[in-house]
């Protein structure tokens, strides 16, 4: 994990939104809706989880021009990740009220 | 309307994933980016997507005065684009006063600025790329835009001799662009 990684209540929510996902993974936008975190802060965020390999990005296996859209980008936790939004989601729940699944 | 909105979205998009620090990044960011917009419906919150990725790309930057720099001369460098858009017509009309009653070496002139920029205009942008060795298209179209914008202030002040001045410039920026280019290949 890595060293400067500040954990705050938007990293946690993106971790929390994850792992409430864990089987149907989020891309960029649909983990934007799910938090509630714009776009711009968003960004930041899995930038620093993704450095920190606490969460793992794929490319969608999908014929772009028979879609007509680019692939979307999913993210997933690794192993560290749930690992991390465990522990931190134990010691937090309980000073946030709750306020951490979104 | 809505057409050039989602263009200006995805240059905005390209210019700003292309700052991140990595190379790796800044490709992935870019199609995830780019992405994301195809799922907005509007062009105008494709281009509200765009603008919000210029955060992201600010707090990835090690040094946060370069971006800046780079998103002025961005901004710039369209402005340029948009500026000898507006210039085309601009200059239709300054021919015909010229024509009128002008020199013939103005008439020259402005007949060949017109061909070169109606050569350079058929596609979605001003594009120089057709011109050997001139590998710089917003560079000369930055070159031109400030070539017209001095040769209009300054023709109100000095008068009509400013057209020559400007095709002067035009063919400085020319000699630059392939002088500059023939260093950097050179060079690698």
């Amino acid at each position: 994990m890595g060293k400067d990684l500040r954990i705050n209540i938007n990293l946690l929510k993106v971790l929390s939104a994850l792992y409430d996902a864990y089987t149907t993974p989020h891309y960029g936008l649909s983990l934007s809706k799910a938090t509630g975190i714009s776009n711009g802060a968003l960004y930041p965020i899995i930038d620093k989880l993704e450095d920190a390999r606490l969460i793992t990005g794929t490319w969608e296996d999908v014929d772009e021009h028979a879609a007509g859209r680019r692939a979307r980008r999913y993210y997933q936790l690794t192993g560290d990740g749930v690992r991390l939004f465990e522990a931190e989601r134990t010691k937090l729940m309980p000073i946030l009220g709750g306020t951490l699944n979104v | 309307m809505s057409d050039w909105t989602e263009q200006l979205a995805e240059k905005l998009i390209r210019a700003l994933a292309d700052t991140y620090p990595s190379p790796e990044r800044a490709e992935t960011r870019k199609h995830e980016w780019l992405s994301n917009m195809d799922d907005l419906n509007s062009s105008w919150a494709k281009f509200r997507y765009a603008l919000s990725c210029m955060w992201p790309a600010l707090v990835a930057q090690p040094n946060y005065l370069m971006l800046a720099l780079q998103l002025f001369l961005g901004t710039f460098l369209l402005a340029a684009r948009v500026f000898v858009l507006w210039l085309l017509p601009q200059m239709l009309i300054t021919m015909g006063q010229t024509m009128a009653a002008g020199h013939w070496i103005d008439v020259s002139i402005q007949l060949f600025l017109l061909a070169f920029l109606l050569m350079a205009l058929p596609r979605h942008d001003a594009d120089f790329n057709w011109v050997p060795r001139w590998n710089y298209p917003d560079r000369v179209m930055t070159i031109i835009a400030i070539m017209s914008l001095v040769g209009m202030v300054s023709g109100l002040l000095f008068g009509p001799m400013t057209v020559r001045v400007g095709f002067g410039l035009f063919i400085a920026a020319g000699i630059f662009s392939t002088w500059t280019r023939r260093n950097s290949s050179r060079s690698t």
